[in-house]
């Protein structure tokens, strides 16, 4: 499938937009349709998905009401504006290596991975910000990471973990996001999933593309959770960043968790 | 006793009488604030890592306990004999202990029951043929209520002696579908279909993988068992979901899931019974019949 690369993103993309009473505007983001309009005190929203992803995304275009849809409504105080915000998924996803990967003892690999983003409907009043809903901009499977007492749910995602050079993604829904692992044990890390922890990422805006802060990991041995950093500021573009999103959950400056998973796990299940 | 025979309007403002009930108002505040202290310091310390069930259990031990001593202080207050009711009691104790075995036994059950941690309330269980959220774990039984929004009173005595399904206990479940195929279908095929279904639906987990498996030659056809995991809240709309998918999906192929039939032979394999329409001949035979009647 050709996508059309768009080298920078629209201007205002993801600004506040003054809705007319009774207008409608239209989204159109990786599989995701979405038509917003406001009624005063009420905000709806109607979404579809499509079966493949948009050649053409759209933000905020005027629209006419689409026929068929299902509303959501949402009601609320009087709001001046509308603002739709990119937003890291709400789980862990699950990767795996493009390759089989084999990281020896005491070296260290730099990666990188595309994450979908997902859109956030927010009703702005002055500085009051009222979160509306959360939209994938494609629906992800779900999958489970760990054993079975306790490992989590998360995200299976179909991308890889690829090598550096990192390559912004030529579509507006992926986040490129940065990723080094270190093994510091003596036996080598051969492992088949890892898991990334979107919901600590913060998520900034560049020109062309979406950025995540850099994700660090430290593997210290098949049994043992893995240490992992999340860099303070954007990966390094030349790019101007900002941010659009911050992380979800907060974390302290380091976390220990179970990011690895290897054949022996899996086979336990 | 002498106390209630005393009792008339003239003792009722008598400063004895104000003194003992003023007695019997402290027992009693005093007795319900230490109570409660005593249950919220145990609640608090020594079952601090129990689950809610057992913090219920020795809450409610303690409650009854204390309201026992309550009452005793009370009765002991307003001068009836407590030797002669604790005597009576032991007697009455016996009798009750006697008749009331099996209640002593759901009791002890009950302990046995809630640091076994089978289950906690708020869990879909399966016991005997009775499946439903628990209700609440009692001193005496436990209540379940059933899907169809009945309540199951089962006694913790039986609970102990039968096996117990606890069907929410992990967050992810599997689900088993049992499919026969037709002989003469593409096997590749079909299990293509099976595991694309599965991927195709968001609410069928990638991992663990589905799990599929030709299980025997059935009278009819293959047998196949099909496995999808699942979020554990997600069960009625994976099969929901997953069940039509499977006959759709089929369906489309060409794939036919077969229903018990038998097929005759006369002899030879894959020959089948010769079968001959004769309804015309019957109709030529009345007709022959029915013109010779008109002659």
């Amino acid at each position: 499938m050709a996508v059309k690369k768009h080298k920078e993103l629209p201007e205002g993309t993801w600004g506040r937009i003054n809705f007319q009473r009774d207008e409608f505007r239209y989204w159109e983001f990786g599989k995701l349709r979405l038509w917003v309009k406001n009624e005063g005190n009420e905000w709806r929203i109607a979404r579809e998905y499509l079966e493949e992803m948009t050649t053409a995304p759209r933000f905020a275009e005027p629209a006419e009401e689409p026929a068929g849809s299902a509303w959501n409504r949402y009601i609320t105080e009087k709001t001046d504006s509308f603002q739709m915000k990119p937003v890291l998924p709400d789980r862990p996803i699950i990767v795996r290596p493009e390759f089989p990967l084999k990281i020896l003892g005491d070296s260290s690999a730099a990666l990188f991975l595309h994450i979908p983003v997902w859109l956030q409907a927010v009703a702005v009043s002055g500085k009051n910000e009222l979160v509306l809903d959360e939209f994938p901009s494609e629906m992800l499977s779900s999958t489970w990471f760990g054993d079975m007492k306790t490992g989590e749910l998360c995200y299976a995602f179909k991308e890889y973990l690829k090598p550096l050079p990192m390559v912004p993604s030529e579509q507006y829904w992926f986040a490129v996001c940065p990723l080094v692992i270190r093994n510091t044990s003596q036996t080598a890390l051969d492992f088949q999933r890892f898991c990334v922890r979107a919901e600590h990422l913060t998520l900034y805006t560049g020109k062309e593309s979406l950025y995540t802060n850099e994700i660090q990991v430290r593997f210290f041995g098949e049994d043992q959770s893995s240490q992992m950093t999340f860099a303070s500021r954007p990966p390094e573009t030349g790019e101007t960043m900002k941010v659009v999103a911050e992380p979800r959950e907060p974390y302290s400056s380091s976390l220990l968790k179970k990011s690895f998973s290897f054949l022996k796990t899996l086979t336990e299940i | 006793m002498e106390f209630l025979q005393d009792l008339n309007i003239k003792t009722l403002f008598k400063p004895e009488f104000l003194n003992t009930l003023l007695h019997i108002l402290i027992i009693l505040i005093a007795g319900l604030i230490v109570v409660r202290l005593i249950a919220m310091i145990v609640g608090k310390t020594f079952t601090k890592k129990a689950g809610p069930q057992m913090k219920m259990l020795v809450r409610k031990v303690i409650v009854y306990t204390g309201w026992a001593v309550i009452i005793l202080a009370v009765l002991s207050e307003l001068g009836v004999k407590l030797s002669a009711i604790l005597g009576a009691a032991g007697i009455v104790g016996i009798a009750v202990g006697i008749a009331s075995q099996k209640s002593l036994g759901s009791i002890i059950s009950g302990f046995f029951l809630v640091s076994d941690k089978a289950f906690e309330v708020g869990d879909v269980i399966q016991i005997g043929d009775k499946v439903g959220v628990v209700h609440s774990i009692d001193l005496l039984s436990i209540k379940l209520k059933t899907l169809d929004n009945m309540l199951v009173r089962i006694p913790n005595d039986e609970i102990i002696s039968s096996s117990v399904t606890n069907i929410t206990r992990f967050p992810i479940r599997r689900m088993d579908f049992s499919i026969q195929v037709a002989y003469r279908t593409d096997l590749n095929q079909a299990r293509e279909i099976l595991l694309d279904i599965a991927r195709q639906n968001p609410l069928c987990l990638d991992e663990p993988e589905p799990f599929f498996m030709f299980t025997d030659f059935g009278d009819s056809g293959i047998g196949i068992k099909f496995a999808v995991w699942f979020e554990k809240q997600n069960f009625v709309t994976v099969k929901n979901s997953v069940f039509p998918s499977i006959k759709n999906r089929f369906d489309e192929a060409g794939i036919e899931i077969p229903f018990p039939h038998t097929t005759l032979y006369t002899g030879e394999a894959s020959i089948p019974f010769p079968v001959r329409v004769v309804e015309d001949d019957i109709s030529e035979e009345k007709r022959s019949h029915h013109d010779k009647a008109a002659d």
